[in-house]
Parts: structure tokens; C-alpha cells; sequence
């Protein structure tokens, strides 16, 4: 994709997205975040009402707002000076932000646990657990949009096989910002796969990360167990749905993209922006009306869409207890730590994905692992910006 | 099917998740052959002890509800297992119930339309499930 789009303004709109997308889910999360727990410490599902932890949550929100603003006036800044620097917005950017919002999240999350102690809140009386298999969860997923989207990606492979006899021997493959051609080079079947094998790659992505997500650590609230064990399910539906959804979107985007790279048709300039603005735009904000919708785990999902059998025993009960005792598992309130806990990846305590169970043995490699990988693309792409390869 | 324990209640925790899972497997939560979870994945989840959690699988266990085996875990019997050894067990409950009834002046037949009224309750809910 870089070498259609390549343009430093597309990379800079790119970039000023991507920080923008990425603030508002880190400035949301108090709100998305279940009731019951207030900055990594957990509390009361009756304490979200107290005046102190609503307090707290609108000032983390305000907080984080004013450091988005800032950031991306730093952006726009940087981009009107050095324009070359747009893969550096991209890049660092986003990083910068997750710094600031751990600087203000701490002293939050401190107290937070100040909070708790003052108010006596104590340790729920009610310990639940739900029989159900790990493979019923990852057979609940969602397959039909994977299904489409290798059938799709298949046809556009088939789509460029047969017409590859038909296209030029060489091809443009770059394009300026007004569309104009700057970069050619000699046609191959690489250059034709190229497309298919990108989202291939990408609905192999999307998938494991439906499958991750269905394996992760059931959080059964003790409070309402029956209701929360209904609105779990449909959460994993409805984010199995947006993560097929968006499996299929690239895969869409990607096979309109072949008569392009095949030089069969090319697109105005206009064309390509509006079809990249729709196509980001898609991507970004369903699902992040969707997460904003459901809550942590579908605690946000109201009863009357749950099965009858789940409202009968999902009576309130209106305790002033926390539901487990397991703060003391979760370094700083982010990190957990749990060597009993036979679970590798469990639900953010703050944010609204999954995390890992650092106890775990399998998963310093997978930190290591993530970790290595995360440095070497960022070490490469500024070693390259610095060579002078993304400059004209 | 959803486990749910009480500390407060004056029964073990070991008893409640037994009596859970009996329960469970009598009003078809938990069907023949399903797999419980792990002694450690049910002890983290509930906030247990390890040692409570195995006891009450053993239990189970010995009373032929469940099969414990080193590979798959712990696994649902189902219904219509053999019940010779467990009969002491459900005379010793039943006479206990029947003493009780007795003392709070019940007539036999109150007591065993309470008993078959029980009964059905659980029967029919495994019956309205298939």
C-alpha cells in the first residue's frame, strides 16, 4: 500500500488520524471501562454514582483531551516546518500520548486506592466461575465474514492471474500526491500478489485477534452473574462481528485496489483521497462507536437484549462490596501478576482490550517477542527516514 | 453453567460447589461428558483454594458424578448412573428430612407431595432444556 499512497501529506493526514483515533480511545476508557473498576482498582459497581470516582473519571477525560489538543497542535506544527517528518508523526506520536496517559493516570490510580481504603470498601462474600469450554467460545466466532473475505481475496488473485498477459511490462508503481506517476518498474506476479497477499496476511490478523479475544479470561461480575454471563457472550459476538467486519473492509479496499496496481485504471487524485478518507474513516469510527456502545465486556448492555433466563436471576444486589479481592494482583493497577491463575490473557483492568498474565510463563516470550518486534519496525523506519527514503 | 459460591453461608465451600454441580447435572446445565473446568482455573476463578476446589471434585468423584482422569480433566457422568453405592447416602439425607418433617408435625402425605413436588421442579427443567 506505502507505495501508492506515499505522499507525505496523505502519510501526515494518516498520521494526524491515527493520533487522533488513538487519543480518544485512550481518553474514553474511564467510560468504557466496567463500572466496577475505577482506574485499576476495583470497587463497587453501586460506587460508579459516588461523587469522588465521577470526579475522578471526568478528570482523567479532561486531562487527556487537553494532551490530544496539544498533541496534535505539536503535529501540525511540526508538519508545517518539516513535511519530510510525517512518518515521524505517524511513528511517535501515538507513543508520546500512552506516555502522557500513563503520567496521568498514576497518580489517579493512587487514589484511587486511597479512595477505596476511606470508603471501607471491602471484598465481595460471592466467588463465581462458568463451566463452559474455551472451545465453545472460539467456535461462537463469527466465520462467515473470514469466509468472504478469502473468497473475495481469492477472486481478486484469480481476478489478476488472468488478466496479467493483458497489462503493460512496466508498470507504474508510485504516485505523487496529485496523482502523478514518479516510480515504475519492470511487471512480475509480485507485483500483481502484492494486493492479495497483504490482506491475506491482514485477515490472518484479524482473526487470530477474534480468537484471542475469545479465549481470553471470562470476568463474571458477582453481582449480577447471570446477567453479566449474557452480556459477555453478546459482547464476544458483537466484537467478533466488528473484528470480521473490518477483516472485510481491507480485504474490499485492497481488491479495489488491484485494477489500480495493475495499471488497469487509475483513479483522479480526488478519486483516491475521497475513496482513502471513506475507507479510514469506515474503519475507524464503527468500531469505535461500537466499543463506546457495549462497554468493557458488554457491561453497558442493557438487560432487555439478553435472554429471558439471564433477567430472572440478575436481581441487584445492592452490596457495599468489591467483587474480588485481587487488586493486589495488579501492579500499578495495569500490569497483572498472578501465578495461580492459570489464564494467559485476561481483560484490561484499565483500557478496553486484553492483557497478559506476566506470571504466566509462556508470556515473558510473548512480551519479549511483541517487544523486539516493536523496536526493530521502529529502529527501521527511522533509520530509513534518516537515509532519506521517505524524502523527495 | 454458572458456579456461584458464598462465603458467608454456613456451608463448606467444598459442599457448595458439590452440591452445584449435582444440581447442575440434574437440571441439565451440565450435560454427559462435558468437561469441568480445571481444579486451578475454578479455584482462581471463584478465589479459592486450590486444596477446596480438588476436595469437592473428589467428592464428586467418589459419588460417581463426575470422572476425574489425569488427561481430560474433570468430567461429567450424567444421568442414570449407577446408584447402588449411593443409596446409604440418600436414605441416610432422606430419613434426616423425614425426621424433620416429623417434628414440624408435616402428615406423610405433605411430606412426599413436597418431596415429588422438588422433584419436578428440577426434572422438568432438564426436560424443557432438550
Amino acid at each position: 500500500m506505502g507505495d501508492i499512497i506515499n505522499a507525505d501529506t496523505m502519510l501526515f493526514a494518516i498520521g494526524l488520524l491515527s493520533i487522533f483515533a488513538s487519543g480518544i480511545t485512550l481518553l474514553i476508557i474511564p467510560y468504557i471501562n466496567r463500572k466496577s473498576l475505577l482506574f485499576g482498582v476495583r470497587i463497587p459497581e453501586s460506587a460508579a454514582t459516588d461523587p469522588a470516582v465521577q470526579a475522578m473519571r471526568m478528570k482523567y477525560t479532561i486531562e487527556m483531551g487537553l494532551c490530544l489538543l496539544f498533541t496534535l497542535a505539536i503535529a501540525i506544527l511540526l508538519f508545517a516546518f518539516f513535511p519530510d517528518a510525517a512518518i515521524l508523526t505517524v511513528l511517535y506520536f501515538p507513543i508520546a500520548l500512552i506516555l502522557a496517559q500513563f503520567v496521568i493516570y498514576l497518580p489517579l490510580y493512587r487514589k484511587a486506592v486511597q479512595l477505596k481504603a476511606e470508603r471501607g470498601w471491602q471484598i465481595s462474600y460471592i466467588g463465581v466461575s462458568y463451566t463452559g469450554s474455551r472451545k465453545e467460545r472460539i467456535r461462537s466466532i463469527p466465520k462467515i465474514w473470514y469466509i468472504l473475505s478469502l473468497l473475495l481475496t481469492a477472486a481478486s488473485a484469480v481476478y489478476g492471474l488472468v488478466l496479467y498477459p493483458t497489462i503493460p511490462a512496466r508498470l507504474i508503481t508510485h504516485w505523487n500526491a496529485a496523482m502523478q506517476p514518479d516510480a515504475w518498474s519492470d511487471k512480475s506476479l509480485l507485483t500483481v500478489f502484492i494486493m492479495p497477499m497483504v490482506s491475506l496476511g491482514l485477515i490472518l490478523l484479524f482473526f487470530l485477534s477474534n480468537v484471542l479475544m475469545a479465549v481470553m479470561k471470562l470476568q463474571i461480575s458477582p453481582e449480577r452473574p447471570a446477567l453479566s454471563l449474557a452480556q459477555n457472550r453478546k459482547y464476544r459476538r458483537i466484537m467478533g462481528h466488528m473484528m470480521g467486519y473490518m477483516s472485510f473492509l481491507c480485504t474490499l479496499f485492497f481488491a479495489l485496489m488491484m485494477p489500480m496496481t495493475m495499471n488497469l485504471y487509475i483513479p483522479s487524485a480526488q478519486m483516491m483521497t475521497g475513496a482513502i478518507t471513506l475507507f479510514t474513516g469506515l474503519m475507524i469510527v464503527p468500531p469505535l462507536l461500537i466499543t463506546i456502545r457495549v462497554g468493557q465486556g458488554g457491561s453497558k448492555l442493557r438487560e432487555n437484549i439478553l435472554p429471558v433466563d439471564a433477567r430472572e436471576d440478575s436481581l441487584v444486589k445492592e452490596t457495599q462490596t468489591t467483587q474480588r479481592g485481587d487488586d493486589k494482583f495488579w501492579k500499578l493497577g495495569i500490569f497483572y501478576w498472578n501465578p495461580d491463575d492459570p489464564n494467559l490473557f485476561v481483560e484490561d483492568r484499565f483500557g478496553s482490550n486484553g492483557g497478559l498474565n506476566y506470571a504466566h510463563p509462556l508470556s515473558f516470550v510473548l512480551a519479549v517477542v511483541l517487544l523486539l518486534a516493536t523496536i526493530i519496525i521502529y529502529i527501521g523506519v527511522t533509520a530509513l527516514y534518516f537515509q532519506g527514503v521517505f524524502s523527495r | 453453567m454458572l458456579i456461584t459460591v458464598d462465603f458467608l453461608s454456613d456451608s463448606p465451600i467444598y459442599i457448595q460447589i458439590y452440591e452445584q454441580i449435582v444440581f447442575g447435572i440434574a437440571a441439565g446445565s451440565l450435560c454427559s461428558g462435558e468437561s469441568l473446568p480445571s481444579v486451578r482455573r475454578l479455584a482462581e476463578d471463584i478465589g479459592v483454594n486450590l486444596h477446596t476446589v480438588n476436595k469437592a471434585y473428589r467428592l464428586l468423584s467418589d459419588d460417581g458424578y463426575i470422572r476425574l482422569e489425569h488427561r481430560t480433566g474433570a468430567q461429567v457422568v450424567g444421568i442414570g448412573l449407577s446408584h447402588a453405592d449411593i443409596m446409604p447416602y440418600l436414605t441416610d439425607r432422606l430419613r434426616l428430612l423425614a425426621a424433620q418433617a416429623v417434628v414440624l408435625g408435616m402428615s406423610e402425605r405433605e411430606f412426599a407431595n413436597l418431596a415429588s413436588e422438588e422433584y419436578r421442579k428440577i426434572d422438568s427443567k432438564r426436560t424443557a432444556g432438550k
